[in-house]
Order: C-alpha cells, then structure tokens, then sequence
C-alpha cells in the first residue's frame, strides 16, 4: 500500500509500504475510505515537536471498512463501518477507565497520545489499507510490542 | 458508525472535533460566558461551534488568513485579525475592558506573531529568539515547514486577554515550551486546563449530536484531494493558502476544491 512517511524535519515522501497483517489476537484491519491532513503532522515536519522516529508513517485520521479482525476482537465484524479516534487507549488502566485515553498506561506510557507519534506501530492514514486497532485493547498489544 | 453520517462527516470526528469538543469542555463554560478562541485552523473551528454548543454567550475568534476571519464570522463569532489590531487590546474594548470570561489556545507552538499593526512590535521583541531555541533543527523549503516563530506567544495572549478568576483551555500542542507567564496568571487567580483529547469520551456523544444535526462537521472541510497529490496536500495546508482549512484525503479521488 501507499503511505505518506515521515524520514526527518522537513521530509516526508509518498512511498510504497508493506500491507499490514494481524499479528495480535486484537488487532484490525481498516480497509480507510477517508483519512485527513491535521496541524499535529506539521509540527513534526516542521520539527517544533521533536521525537517522531524515521519511519513512521504520517497520518491519524481515519474511517474505513473493517476487513479482518483477530480472535480477541469481540465488537466488531468484518464489513463494519468505523471511525479511528487519533488517541489509543487499552481501556483496561486506570486512566483509560477514568476516560483519560490518551494518557493510557499501555499504550502511551510517556504521555503523548497521537497514535503515530513517535512510534511505528500505527500504519495508516495514507493508503488502500490501514492496521489500527479499533478495539481499544488492541492497540495496546501493538504498543508493547515496538 | 451510523449509515446516515457520510465519510465527509466522519472523518472529522476521528479527531477535528472531539479535540475542539475537549477545548470547550476544559474551558469550563457558563452560559453567558464571553469566550476568546485563539487561532483559526480546523480545532479553532470547531472550537466556535462547540462553544456555541456550551451555551456561550458571545465568541471572540483571533487569526490573521481572511478566509479564516470568514469561516468564523459565518458561525457567530466577533473577529480579530492580529495584524490589523493589537488582539488583547480590542479584547478589552469588546468586554469592556475586563478580558473574556474562558480563553480557548487552539494555535500551540506553531503560533505566528504579529507582523504588521500595533501587536507586532512587541511581540517581535518578547518572542524574537524562541524560535531558533524551540526548532533548531528546522529545514524550511520553498516556503514550507517553516516553524512558527513565537512559540510561547498565545500563551501570553492567554493570559493578557482573561479575565480575573477566568479559565484558560489549551488545546494547541507545546512540545518542548517551557515558558508561560505563571506569575501574571497566579496574581489573577486562573484556572488552566490542558491535555491530549481523549477522544473516545467524546466521539460517541459527537456521533448522535451529528446524526440528530446537532452539528455539522463537514462545513469546515474546504478541500478533497486524492491521495496521489498527497504531498502537495501537505505543502498546502502547510502554507495555510488562502481557503484551505480542513484537506480531506481519499483513496480513490479526484482533486477537488469545496471553497466558494
């Protein structure tokens, strides 16, 4: 799939990446219909905001068709309509029960709550395909997991 | 997500919206309230509209792109261009010379200062080295990735522009800043509120208020473009071109602009 990504301050190009795979039993794959440009790429790109690694691909906006799930997933089907919140959260930690998702003990241990920043774990946003998980302890899975 | 709100609306709310609905929950709105919303972009947007939805009373929207200034005098709100007027002072004028009751930071790190009109001057001399100390790295290219060069500006104006006991709401991210007039904000009393939006409290409320026309995210969206001009997309919105506010990417599309 195609993929807008981030290879430093000032560079981002349209490249070919590879497509994603369920690799977490909760994890999905979200076939994107629609995905947006938003102010938080920029700063990364401009580099007022630093820690973005090489690599990671741009993006964090998303509504799509959900094409496959992994076993754990239990809310969704495949062919389900969803939107993709920007912030991922386990929905098992504290904050996440108190409705602080973005600052999740799993998936964001350090504070910030973008789900690409700084992190390759998202893949998503510019293409055919996109593996977010929708489910909210999914992400966790593949937090943990980089 | 319900049949009936379309992918325009929908991707809005995968993040645009329930970042300005967190902006206007955080800013502690009364009804009645007299709000100031700094910056214009997608957030500040909505920032407006949900405002309205907190019951606010009267909106003060600052930015300096006209079509900005535009989109948010359509929704109700008394504008300021900062390159025309010193903001703080025409936000005394406006509430008689208290400050807003709530101030709204949609803007972050990236701000701009003034380089026209009475605000520039000042602010050229208060914020001239942030720059070079926030975004050392920076490689700006034919006009693009330029940083803003006032990083810690709206939160000077922030705190100029409230009122005594008020609340400040920051939306707009920070990275590395340090600075924020704490003394000034201690002597009167305010309130700060700040975060990363918690999006998933939100999206389900922002979903039925959509699907009831509560609200209408789509208005905001000014440009469709197909994912093979993505980069010029980019650049763009980067650039904050006259009438591009919110880029909309799709998979399959063809270019197209919405702006009147």
């Amino acid at each position: 799939m195609k993929a807008v990504v981030f290879h430093g301050i000032g560079d981002i190009r349209l490249e070919e990446v590879d497509d994603p795979k369920i690799s977490e039993p909760t994890d999905a794959i979200v076939a994107l219909t629609a995905s947006a440009i938003c102010g938080t790429d920029l700063h990364m790109i401009r580099g007022t905001v630093s820690g973005m690694e090489k690599g990671t691909i741009l993006g964090h906006e998303g509504v799509g068709i959900v094409e496959e799930i992994g076993r754990g997933v239990r809310n969704l089907s495949p062919g389900d309509r969803v939107v993709i919140p920007s912030t991922i959260g386990c929905g098992n930690c504290s904050y996440c029960r108190a409705g602080y998702y973005s600052q999740c003990d799993n998936a964001n241990p350090n504070g910030p709550g973008t789900a690409f920043f700084g992190r390759r774990f998202t893949r998503w946003a510019a293409g055919r395909k996109s593996a977010h998980s929708i489910c909210e302890c999914g992400t966790c899975e593949i937090a943990r997991r980089n | 997500m319900p049949d009936e709100i379309d992918d325009d609306q929908a991707i809005l709310l995968s993040d645009i919206v329930p970042t300005a609905y967190m902006a206007a929950d955080n800013a502690q709105i009364k009804p009645g309230n007299t709000i100031a919303v700094f910056g214009l972009g997608p957030v500040g947007q909505f920032c407006v509209a949900c405002a309205k939805l907190f019951d606010a009373g009267r909106i003060i929207a600052v930015d300096t792109i006209p079509s900005r200034l535009d989109m948010a005098r359509a929704q109700g709100a008394e504008v300021i261009n900062f390159n025309e007027e010193d903001p703080i002072k025409a936000i005394k004028e406006l509430t008689g010379g208290i400050g807003v009751d709530r101030v709204i930071d949609a803007v972050g790190v990236d701000a701009n200062r003034p380089h026209s009109g009475p605000a520039a001057k000042p602010a050229a001399k208060k914020h001239a080295k942030e720059k070079e100390k926030i975004a050392p790295d920076a490689k700006p290219k034919n006009g693009n990735w330029e940083p803003g060069d006032a990083p810690s500006l709206v939160l000077s104006w922030a705190v100029e522009a409230v009122a005594k006991a008020g609340t400040i709401s920051i939306i707009g991210v920070y990275g590395e800043v340090d600075s924020f007039p704490i003394g000034d904000a201690m002597e009167k009393n305010l309130t700060l509120m700040m975060g990363n939006c918690n999006h998933r409290r939100y999206i389900p409320h922002l979903v039925e208020l959509v699907r009831m026309g509560g609200l209408e995210p789509a208005e905001v969206l000014t440009q469709r473009e197909p994912m093979t001009s993505v980069l010029e997309a980019y650049k763009a919105f980067d650039k904050r071109q006259p009438g591009w506010i919110k880029v909309k990417l799709e998979p399959e599309a063809r270019p197209q602009s919405l702006a009147a």
